[in-house]
């Protein structure tokens, strides 16, 4: 190591290294303790719980698998865990083409370029309920601007909330709109760092636009593509407010997704053993998806060169 | 495309793309905020209307229909100070150590810090229930404020790291030959260096405890409700929506954020990136 300051030439002695351990604890007792008190310690109850008939204030026995055979042979589950993989795969789907449309664009020259960045950032202020709000009053059958935007091109007018097909296609375009600014910045800070003498020397090749985009630019961000992916996926498949404030699962259970049936057994029927059941797969499906993440993160905060 | 169009034709279809571009982002807003201004006529007119008469009419009805409105923000503005203000303290501790310290042992904390930041929300609220009315917690803000820094602290750890690790250690060094202590080298110095990557990190915590909708739900009823619950239920409100009164809560409610985003905006981006691609 080339430093040669006070802090990391001097070789710790033995006593130098047990007073910086035990300030590296007490600093990082409080994050700890409060990620082990909400989420860990929790998370384990939960495997404890899914092993009972728990329901608050009449306590609970030990069922074995009973809540998970249950639930897995309940045909409201098996829907929406299925719809919850399509709602999962159109919205993030969505988010990337509209984002990376977006960034691509945005990488040209464009008056006002900074300004236009800052309005694509603006929806993540923006609450899920509010954004409800918003998308509910342009959506609404009888006075919302969209189906009049609709009609005045020529389209069919839609009512929007009273089918299931196009009320799962209302929380979707919330949950797009709302979302989509992350894969807009991220995509564009990947398409930044493509070299701009990749793209002059496929144009002295004589590549099109299109084939210098499949060629040179997507094998290039294809790993932030990933990542994007990754994360939304996870982030997604969570998803609570956007679907339970807009449609609260219906028409009938059309929307109903695994975070709003988890809801709707805990504190509705106050299943909580099933409830707990349903959130342990979300998160073992969440872990599993996240492991990549995780590596990676851990190696860029740890790089082996230390 | 860019060969087939040139001259005033690519200039108009750049502008066109544009217009998309900052509809498709910022219309749904404008067009809350526009809604919430216009006389009750016309917030249900159709077509709809985008000049006409501006009243301040729908945010006077907040209270009349919506009292404890008020006290909802309040709500809210708590929440998100008192979970700000946790969340930098203890992130910036934990940051400083992963940072500044080398110890081999530190893998394991940022392993577990790393790993539970992708845990869902709504898995913890079934045990956290039931915890949380043992200790009388329920419908007090204290639950939401520490389940809410819970699943914030980790991309603020791990983020203030990636900014700590730019500023080179040489000037804390330089501190501590000048007579400082290590703490201090460390608030005086480096800290008024990642000023801008601090002001993305409280934004990003603001705007998650500001929004959160999950614990308020589940943990108050009343007393500390906060205002999106209150706007949730005036959505589903059988009687009849009283819409130009939502827009104008939903705007009430917007506000302070938007703002707070268009002014860190750029540092904003950064750190989605950082939290995406190296966090």
């Amino acid at each position: 190591m080339a430093a040669t300051g006070i802090l990391t030439a001097v070789r710790p002695t033995r006593s130098l290294n047990w007073t910086r351990t035990a300030v590296a604890l007490a600093l990082l007792l409080p994050v700890v303790a409060v990620l082990c008190f909400v989420i860990l310690v929790p998370s384990v109850q939960l495997l404890w719980l899914s092993l009972t008939d728990y329901s608050p204030g009449l306590g609970g026995s030990f069922v074995g698998l009973k809540n998970y055979v249950w639930i897995l042979t309940d045909p409201a589950f098996q829907a929406a865990l299925l719809r919850n993989l399509f709602y999962v795969f159109v919205v993030v789907g969505c988010e990337v083409l509209i984002g990376f449309a977006i960034a691509l664009f945005l990488q040209q020259p464009i008056p006002l370029r900074p300004l236009w960045m800052a309005l694509v950032i603006a929806p993540y202020a923006v609450s899920p309920i509010v954004a409800v709000v918003m998308w509910k009053y342009m959506l609404d059958p009888s006075f919302g601007v969209v189906n009049y935007m609709l009609t005045s091109i020529g389209l069919p007018a839609v009512k929007w909330l009273s089918t299931p097909t196009t009320s799962m296609a209302a929380i979707i375009i919330v949950a797009v709109w709302k979302e989509f600014s992350f894969t807009t910045i991220v995509l564009f800070a990947a398409l930044s760092t493509v070299p701009r003498e990749l793209y002059e020397a496929s144009k002295i090749d004589g590549a099109s636009s299109w084939q210098t985009l499949r060629l040179v630019t997507i094998p290039l961000i294809t790993p932030a593509i990933a990542i994007v992916v990754l994360f939304r996926v996870i982030f997604t498949l969570r998803e609570f407010g956007i679907p339970q404030t807009f449609t609260g699962g219906g028409p009938g259970t059309s929307t109903e997704i695994l975070s709003l049936y988890l809801y709707k057994e805990a504190f509705r029927y106050s299943n909580f053993g099933s409830g707990a059941a349903t959130g342990w797969i979300m998160l073992v499906i969440t872990v599993l998806l996240s492991s990549v993440l995780i590596r990676r993160t851990f190696r860029g905060m740890f790089p082996r060169t230390r | 495309m860019s060969e087939l169009l040139c001259g005033p034709t690519r200039a108009i279809v750049k502008w066109a793309l544009t217009a998309i571009i900052v509809g498709w982002s910022a219309f749904p807003i404008f067009y809350m905020v526009l809604g919430s201004f216009k006389p009750p006529a016309d917030v249900w007119a159709y077509p709809p209307r985008i000049f006409g008469p501006v009243t301040g009419q729908n945010y006077a009805e907040i209270l009349r229909f919506n009292p404890t409105y008020i006290h909802d923000m309040w709500n809210s503005v708590q929440v998100t100070v008192y979970g700000v203000l946790l969340t930098l303290l203890i992130a910036l501790a934990a940051a400083f150590v992963f940072a500044r310290l080398r110890l081999g042992w530190l893998r394991v904390p940022a392993f577990f810090i790393i790993t539970v930041r992708m845990f869902p929300p709504i898995v913890v609220i079934i045990p956290l229930f039931p915890l949380m009315s043992a200790l009388g917690l329920l419908d007090t803000l204290t639950p939401v404020v520490i389940a809410g820094v819970a699943f914030g602290v980790s991309i603020a750890t791990l983020l203030l790291k990636a900014f700590i690790d730019d500023i080179p250690i040489d000037l804390e060094e330089a501190a501590l030959i000048d007579g400082c202590t290590r703490f201090q080298a460390f608030y005086r110095i480096t800290l008024p260096l990642i000023a801008p990557g601090l002001a993305a990190v409280v934004v990003f915590t603001s705007v998650g405890l500001w929004n959160e909708y999950l614990f308020p739900l589940v943990f108050t009823s009343s007393e500390a409700r906060t205002a999106p619950v209150t706007i949730a239920v005036a959505i589903n409100n059988v009687e009849g929506v009283r819409w130009g009164m939502l827009l104008a809560m939903s705007a009430v409610h917007l506000a302070p954020m938007l703002v707070l985003v268009m002014l860190v905006h750029k540092q904003l981006a950064e750190g989605m990136t950082l939290g995406a691609v190296k966090g």
